[in-house]
Order: C-alpha cells, then sequence, then structure tokens
C-alpha cells in the first residue's frame, strides 16, 4: 500500500531522487545535539495543547460573576477569560491537564532553546557558514519569550494582572515613542479591556505562525549546511560523520519526539503549574507578595529589582528609572547575542568556513566570557525571586539585596577566571587532537560520492 | 430533425473507425519516439529488433483501456437512444396498446440513458486509472485518449431512428466486451508492470555511500545474536508497557479519573511507545557510522554570474519602463497609507488618557465597601484602600490612607495642611511599574510595594527610600469636612503610576 502511495504521489511531484537523498541525509550523533530537537517537539506539543484550549478559552476581559464548580470563588467577580480557564480545568474532562502540559511544554520549549543556544555558543557553531542560522534562531528565542508571556497574561489572573501592568510600565517608558507604541498595542492604559483579546490573536496566530515560518527556516538551512561534527577522527571541514537519516536517525527522533511528550504528559499530570484558582482573578485593590514572571523572564525581573532608583531629566522630558533595566538591558543583550558572530571575527580574525566545532575548552575566553554570562543572568535570576529567598531565609529583603548588587559583578568576574584557568589547565593535561587526513585520504578507495544534483 | 432523410454512415461504425485510426496514431508516435531515441544513445544497451518497447507496450495498453472505456458509453448511449426514440409502427396495434408500449420504451430508455451516464463516470475513472498504471508521463499517448473519451457523440445519434438490429447488437456488444477487456487488461497490465519492474536497470543509479558505512559492531566485535535478543525483549517490554497506559488513560478517563492518573498514564503510553522506538533503534539496527563529503555550501562563480545575468536581464525590461516602476512607488505608499489607517484604529494619543486628573476637589474619600472615611476612622498606624467618591474600586484612583501621629509628619512646607489628623494619602500604584504599593510597615512608617520591594516613606511626602523606585508616590491633598468626613483638596500632587516620555515633572 506504501509502494502504491508513493508511486501515486511520485508520477505527480516526482520526488523519487530528493526521497533517496533525504532518506541518506547523514546526522552526526551526540546527545548536544538532541536539544533543539527538543524544543521543536516542545513546540509541537504546544501548538496541540494550544489548539484544543483554543476551542475552550475565551479571550476577553469582560466582568462577570462566577458560579462554576471551584466553590471558593463562587459569586466572585472575575473577567471571561478567567472563568474559562476554570471551566477548562475544572469542568473539562482532562482539561487541566491539557492546560497543564502546555503551561509546562512552554517552559520546556524555551528552556531547551536556551540550553541549545548554549550549547551553540560554547562549541563555536555560529561560524562561517551558520551566521545565518545564528540569526533566525534568536528571533526563535525572542518570539518564544514573547509568546510565553503572551500567554500567561491572558488568563485574567492576579498574577498576569501584576505582570501585564510591568510590562505596561516597561512599555511606557521607551524614550520618546513609549506612550504611542504602548497605546498602540495594548489599546490604552493597563488594564483596559482592549489588551486581552489583542494578546490572545498574537499569542495564538501570529507569533507561532512566525515560529513556524522560522522554524522552516531553520531546518532547510541545517539541510542545507549539513549539521557540525564535534572534533574527532575523520571529522574535518570537509566530511560529515554520523548516521543516517534512514532507519536508525528516524526511529531514535521519532522515539525522542513521544519522550518528549511523555515527559510533558507526566509534569502536567503530577506537577501543578499556574494555579490560576490559587492566585485568584485580577483586581486592582488585590496584591499578591512573592509574585514572579515565568522563569525565562526572571532575569528581566532581576533586573528591575536591583537596579537602583535613578532616573534621568532631560529637560521635561524623563527617562523613567524601569527603561534602563526593564528595556535597555534585555534590548542590549540581545544586540549582542545579534552581533555575537560578527563581533567573534574581528576578534578572532578568523572568517573561514568552519563544519568542526571548538570544544569548550578549546576557546577559553569565549567559554570563561559565556560561563560569565550565564551567572550573570543566574544571579540576575534569584534576585527576581529576591523576596521569596528573603522569606525562606528568614532574613530581611533589603540585605539581601545588597548582598545579589555585590554579587551580580563578582561572582560572574570569579566564575570568568576559574573557567579560564581551568580550561587551560585541562588543555594542558590532555591535548585535543586534530584531525589533520584530508576528505581525499579518508575517501580513497572508497565509492561513497553523491552525484551532484 | 430536418436533415433526417439524409443518408449517413452509421454512428457506432464510424465511431469505431475514428477510435482504431486514433489508436494507431497514437502507438505509432510512441514507437517513433523511442526509437529516436535509441538511435541517439547509439552506445546504450540495444534492444531486439522486433522487442516492442516498454513505452509502446504501455502506450497501446492504455489506449487501449480508455479507447474501450469510450466506446461502452457510446454503445449504451446508442442503446437508450434506440428506445427513446423509436416510433411505434402505425396499425400494428391498438392505439391504447401502442401509447402504453410506447411509455414503457420511453422509460426503459431514460432507465438506460442514466445507466449508461452512471456507468460512462464509473466506467471512465476506472478506465483513466488503469490507463495511468501504463502511461506513466503526460505523453501525447494520453493527450490522445483523453481525446476519444472525450469525444462528444456525433449529432446523427441523438436522432437515430430505425436503427438496425446490427447496430443495436453491436452497442450491446461493446457492453460485455468493455468488460472482458477490462478484466483481462487488468490481469496482463498487472503483469506486464511486474515484469517492466522487474527489467527497470537499478544498477544504473548513482552511489549514496550506504554500502561503504562502517560497521561499527563488526568492528567492534559485538554479539550480535545476545543484542537482538535482548533488544527484542526490552522492545516488546516497553510497547507492552506503553500499550498498558494507553489503556490505563482511556479507562481513567471515561471514569473520570482525577489530573495524576490522566497524566501519570499518558506518560507511560507516549513514554512507552518512545522508549519502544529509541530501544528498537539502539539494539535492533546495526550501528553504522557513514562518512560523506560535505558539498560546496556556496555556488560555483559561473552559477552566480548565470543568474546575476538572467536578474539583471529582467531588471532591464523594469527599468525602461518608468510608468511600472512610478506605479510600484505609488502601490507601495498606497499600501503603507492603507496600513497606517488601520493601525490608527487600534489606539488613540496617549495623551487622552495619561494626562487626566482622577481626583477632583471636594470628592469624600470612600473605602472599598463604599463608606465614607472620617477624620478619626484610622488610628495611628493604620492603613486602608480609598477612592474618590463615584469610581469605587477603579485601578487609576486607588490610595492608599494611612495615619500616623500628627507630630511625626514632616512634609515639605507647601504641603503643611494636607495631613489633617495624621492621615496621609497617596497614590497606591508604584511610580516604578505600576504595580499596587500594598504593603504598609507601621513602625518604619514604610510603604512597600510587593512587585520590587520600593519602599516609601509615608512621613516626608512618600518619597522613595530604598529600591528601583526612583520618584515619590504622588499625595492627595486632604481637607475635613462639617461631618467629619475627609475629603480631597484638589488633585493628587503629581501624575500617578510609571513614568513615561512627556510626564511632567
Amino acid at each position: 500500500m506504501i509502494d502504491g502511495l508513493a508511486r501515486w504521489l511520485d508520477s505527480r511531484v516526482r520526488m523519487a531522487k530528493f526521497v533517496r537523498k533525504a532518506l541518506n541525509h547523514v546526522f552526526p550523533d551526540h546527545w548536544s545535539f538532541m536539544l533543539g530537537e527538543i524544543a521543536l517537539y516542545s513546540f509541537v506539543i504546544l501548538v496541540i495543547t494550544g489548539t484544543y484550549m483554543a476551542m475552550f478559552f475565551h479571550g476577553s476581559s469582560e466582568k462577570v460573576i462566577y458560579h462554576g464548580t471551584y466553590r471558593p470563588l463562587d459569586g466572585v467577580q472575575v473577567s471571561a477569560a478567567y472563568q474559562s480557564v476554570l471551566h477548562l480545568s475544572f469542568d473539562v474532562p482532562a482539561g487541566l491537564l491539557i492546560r497543564q502540559m502546555h503551561h509546562w511544554a512552554a517552559d520546556i520549549f524555551i528552556g531547551a532553546i536556551l540550553a541549545h543556544l548554549a550549547r551553540i555558543f560554547f562549541t563555536a557553531a555560529y561560524r562561517r557558514p551558520r551566521e545565518l542560522n545564528w540569526l533566525v534562531g534568536l528571533t526563535l528565542l525572542v518570539l518564544a519569550l514573547a509568546n510565553g508571556y503572551f500567554g500567561y497574561s491572558i488568563c485574567g489572573d492576579l498574577l498576569s494582572g501584576a505582570g501585564l501592568r510591568i510590562g505596561y510600565a516597561i512599555m511606557l517608558s521607551i524614550p520618546l515613542i513609549g506612550p504611542w507604541i504602548t497605546f498602540l498595542a495594548l489599546g490604552g492604559t493597563v488594564p483596559v479591556a482592549a489588551t486581552v483579546p489583542r494578546l490572545y490573536a498574537l499569542h495564538i496566530f501570529l507569533v507561532p505562525a512566525l515560529i513556524a515560518l522560522l522554524i522552516g527556516v531553520h531546518l532547510a538551512i541545517i539541510w542545507r549546511q549539513l549539521h557540525t561534527n564535534y572534533p574527532g577522527p575523520r571529522r574535518t571541514d570537509k566530511t560529515i560523520v554520523g548516521a543516517r537519516l534512514w532507519p536508525s536517525y528516524t526511529l531514535k527522533s521519532l522515539g525522542l519526539f513521544l519522550l518528549v511528550f511523555a515527559v510533558v504528559a507526566a509534569l502536567g499530570g503530577l506537577v501543578q503549574i499556574d494555579p490560576v484558582w490559587i492566585y485568584g482573578p485580577y483586581n486592582p485593590v488585590a496584591i499578591l507578595p512573592g509574585a514572579q514572571p515565568d522563569w525565562y523572564l526572571g532575569w528581566v525581573e532581576g533586573a528591575m529589582r536591583l537596579f537602583p532608583g535613578v532616573n534621568l531629566r532631560l529637560g521635561h522630558w524623563l527617562v523613567p528609572e524601569v527603561f534602563f533595566p526593564g528595556f535597555l538591558f534585555p534590548f542590549l543583550v540581545f544586540v549582542g547575542l545579534y552581533a555575537w558572530p560578527f563581533l567573534e571575527k574581528l576578534f578572532s580574525f578568523d572568517f573561514r568556513t568552519h563544519h568542526v566545532l571548538r570544544l569548550p575548552r578549546q576557546q577559553p575566553w569565549i567559554t570563561a566570557f559565556g560561563c560569565a554570562v550565564a551567572v550573570f543572568m543566574l544571579v540576575l535570576l534569584v534576585a527576581g525571586g529576591d523576596d521569596v529567598v528573603a522569606v525562606a531565609d528568614n532574613a530581611n529583603v533589603v540585605q539581601i539585596r545588597t548582598i545579589l548588587r555585590i554579587l551580580v559583578f563578582v561572582a560572574p568576574a570569579v566564575t570568568g577566571a576559574a573557567v579560564y584557568l581551568l580550561c587551560r589547565l585541562v588543555n594542558r593535561k590532555h591535548p585535543v587532537p586534530v584531525e589533520e587526513m584530508s576528505a581525499e585520504e579518508i575517501l580513497a578507495g572508497e565509492e561513497t560520492t553523491v552525484q551532484p544534483q | 430533425m430536418t436533415d433526417h432523410e439524409e443518408p449517413r454512415p452509421s454512428a457506432s461504425l464510424k465511431i469505431l473507425v475514428n477510435a482504431w485510426k486514433l489508436y494507431r496514431s497514437v502507438v505509432n508516435s510512441v514507437k517513433d519516439r523511442r526509437s529516436a531515441e535509441t538511435g541517439a544513445e547509439a552506445a546504450g544497451p540495444s534492444r531486439g529488433v522486433g522487442e516492442m518497447s516498454e513505452e509502446a507496450a504501455r502506450a497501446k495498453m492504455g489506449a487501449a483501456i480508455l479507447i474501450g472505456g469510450a466506446l461502452v458509453w457510446k454503445g449504451i448511449r446508442a442503446l437508450a437512444n434506440v428506445f427513446l426514440t423509436r416510433p411505434a409502427e402505425p396499425g400494428s396495434a391498438s392505439a391504447a396498446t401502442g401509447q402504453q408500449t410506447e411509455e414503457q420504451k420511453a422509460r426503459t430508455g431514460k432507465w438506460l440513458m442514466l445507466g449508461a451516464l452512471l456507468s460512462w463516470k464509473a466506467g471512465k475513472s476506472l478506465a483513466k486509472k488503469t490507463a495511468q498504471t501504463f502511461l506513466e508521463e503526460p505523453t501525447e499517448t494520453a493527450v490522445g485518449a483523453a481525446r476519444v473519451a472525450e469525444m462528444p457523440a456525433p449529432p446523427e445519434m441523438g436522432r437515430m431512428q430505425g436503427a438496425s438490429e446490427a447496430e443495436e447488437l453491436l452497442a450491446g456488444g461493446a457492453v460485455v466486451g468493455w468488460e472482458a477487456l477490462r478484466v483481462s487488461a487488468s490481469a496482463v497490465g498487472q503483469t506486464v508492470k511486474k515484469t517492466l519492474a522487474a527489467a527497470t536497470p537499478v544498477e544504473a543509479l548513482p552511489s549514496t555511500g550506504r554500502e561503504a558505512d562502517r560497521n561499527l559492531d563488526e568492528e567492534n566485535e559485538v554479539n550480535l545474536e545476545k543484542r537482538e535478543r535482548w533488544g527484542t525483549v526490552l522492545t516488546a517490554l516497553a510497547s507492552l508497557a506503553g500499550l498498558a497506559g494507553g489503556i490505563a488513560f482511556v479507562v481513567s478517563f471515561w471514569t473520570g479519573g482525577r489530573n495524576e492518573w490522566l497524566g501519570g498514564s499518558l506518560a507511560v503510553f507516549l513514554g512507552g511507545f518512545g522508549s519502544a522506538l529509541v530501544l528498537w533503534a539502539h539494539w535492533l539496527t546495526a550501528h553504522k557510522e557513514a562518512v560523506e563529503p560535505r558539498e560546496r555550501v556556496s555556488s560555483h562563480l559561473t552559477e552566480q554570474e548565470g543568474a546575476a545575468r538572467e536578474f539583471c536581464c529582467g531588471a532591464q525590461d523594469i527599468q525602461r519602463r518608468r510608468l511600472l516602476q512610478w506605479m510600484s512607488f505609488a502601490g507601495v505608499g498606497v499600501v503603507g497609507s492603507v496600513l497606517i489607517s488601520l493601525i490608527r484604529s487600534l489606539g488613540f494619543p496617549p495623551s487622552l488618557s495619561l494626562e487626566t486628573d482622577v481626583w477632583k476637589h471636594g470628592q469624600r474619600l470612600m473605602t472599598v465597601d463604599a463608606v465614607p472615611v472620617t477624620v478619626d476612622a484610622l488610628q495611628p498606624g493604620g492603613m486602608i484602600i480609598v477612592f474618590p467618591e463615584g469610581s469605587v474600586g477603579s485601578e487609576k484612583t486607588q490610595t492608599v490612607l494611612v495615619r500616623v501621629r500628627q507630630n511625626l509628619v514632616h512634609l515639605p512646607a507647601e504641603r503643611s495642611n494636607w495631613a489633617p489628623g495624621g492621615n496621609l494619602a497617596y497614590s497606591r500604584i508604584c511610580t516604578h511599574a505600576g504595580c499596587s504599593v500594598g504593603m504598609y510597615e507601621a513602625n518604619s512608617h514604610l510603604l512597600m510595594c510587593p512587585c520590587h520591594q520600593s519602599t516609601f516613606d509615608v512621613l516626608t511626602g512618600a518619597q522613595p527610600t530604598g529600591g528601583p523606585a526612583a520618584r515619590a508616590l504622588p499625595q492627595l491633598p486632604l481637607y475635613v469636612d462639617g461631618n467629619g468626613h475627609l475629603r480631597a483638596a484638589g488633585g493628587f500632587s503629581d501624575y500617578p503610576g510609571p513614568g513615561f516620555w512627556g510626564m511632567p515633572s
């Protein structure tokens, strides 16, 4: 039957040659190459669970009185969005499971992208010819972060309401254009009824479509350029070493998809996430101590907490204090990330094509810098929860903040120095063997050439 | 019915002759093409002189089937026409009987016509599908055959009166013949297809290098038998677990199971089959390492130049036509204006909303429950949330009222009468990021924002004393009316909420 179907298709789109080539595509095998795949599969899970949820969710700030299954909130004024989330969570069979799976899959999606980014950075996979895919991947990260924020901001609970107000304040703080673009984007002074439908439309339509498109571009570029190899025997800039797509790689990758799905299902079933009924509905008067954004925005939150209360008066214009840590800092972080492959070229003066990765210890300066930045971000992430830390340690939040303000500079410096010395030490003890064989030597006497198209 | 006296050849015969001619021409054209190709590649494997080429065989078969299908339709239609249009012989029977027979015939004819149409539809698709097996490419063969199939009925057929018995028989026979042809053609077709597939020269394809892959198992002398055994057992176990998980999920779903059960069983279901796939790949497929040369990532220089040349040729066409250029510019401009117009409806100028004063002079301070607040409602150290009379619960007007001992108040001179009885009112929206400044520590007289832990000293006009906020909370001037109620003596001292570019100082 497959044979018949394949022939049917082939007689319409002529694909036998491509399929034959595709089945023999070589994929290097390494655990760190699975991180991007995990991100891809989490996105698939997000689309599946998200589509299901969209059939129940009501993206509206309209005020309603709740009279549902969850008794503690009976008779409380909530938004229609919040009511539909409660309905999905308590009345739809497996609705809570799907919702929690969606949230967990989003966390895994962004976590996997970040891990993937770190892998690319620490092995210098962004070098020519892969700068382009670095840019595409970073854009995917930006879109994923934005969509994560949109997603938990539309539920109408107290936490998302606070998150929306902070996002509004950050956007409003941008010099010159801030108020205008904020009002265009959010529809007025938050909280305003226009905001949730807009974020919902972005969350389920525009941003996922862009992500899907860019994932396609990302994969197409990988397909054209072929994957990188870690240094090792027979791995050179002129060869690719690995397993073929069919059957071993296909089976493993499909298995990985199901395993990622299984982990998300286990988390969704067993570990509670974003229990909006515990936070309660958004209400301007209520406060939620110990509130944090989702972890992937914790570094911005931490920066906002640690940054000193300083603003800038330019004549009668104001650059508010929240602009520097809330907008300028993340903006510069991403400018730096986007520019990195090109900056690295300037420092290393290496403009050649590379297909063999560098081990982290082969590039001590870059590894040390990357680790320092990672620790910097980690300290900020901790600072984003300094009130929780204070409660846990039974300490004063002011003291904790002072310590973190010092630590945020000292810890990266110490880490960077330690990592640099460690790289040098390991390199001296175990030098990395460099593959000197040419592709012609390796392939001598073997009929392995693929005919050019 | 004007030319119904004219002599004409038998319709069915005409169709048959046409069909046969077309059939021959199609087969011949394919044969010619084939011989031209084999003539061109003299070095290629030569075929026997009498041996029919693949294409010719396929074309013959395909054309025969399609034409056969076409004939069936024509035949049945002819038959139907006979019934529909043949007039009753005058005087052969009583008028009543004759009329009855006529009606019966007409009915039969109609049904036959319907049957003809239906069977034609079915026959056509079937014939085309079968023919497709033989006609792999849309050659002139297929085009020709399709022409036969779509050939309109000759005009005579509509008016076929007094058709001969022979013609009727011919039409009927065509139906039977078609069935036989279809069945046998299908059988023959399968055989031909298999033979052709077997004869396809596979060795001509370029190597993919798969044969040269290094088998790491052999190199490492892995015990394959053991691996096979264990791999089978483990894969089967994992699949069984997956199956059990799937069943558990369905059962718990339909019995209204708890979220933990649903998620857990779904995880076992997916994880079981996922593990089975990974185990299969790991244990039951050969571990092979492929080494392949990388092709150049960039195009060759000549290809680049070729593309550039093509682009420039086309671009010259555009450059020559100034009007086209101007129209494109105008088009982009119009699109831009349209987009800007659409975006305009998304928002309104911020000044309309941001610069509105939310408290008016003389408004009473109300609690969340809409009770007016008196000057002695709070004890020193107390704190409540208040709103202006008439907009209780609104976001922008939320105000925090604290009371301290009068002698502690240390406001700037111009605010000296803003705090009657030690009652101090400040905007509850944090000037840092817009959260509600919800916590009050009475001992240190500090208001604290739960979001980023900015602290504001209520005694000195809510100046920030720690954390990321840089601006004081706007203060609301108060006075006491004759009833002892607190009222606003004006708007906030500053704009409440987070800062922005045009915020007045």
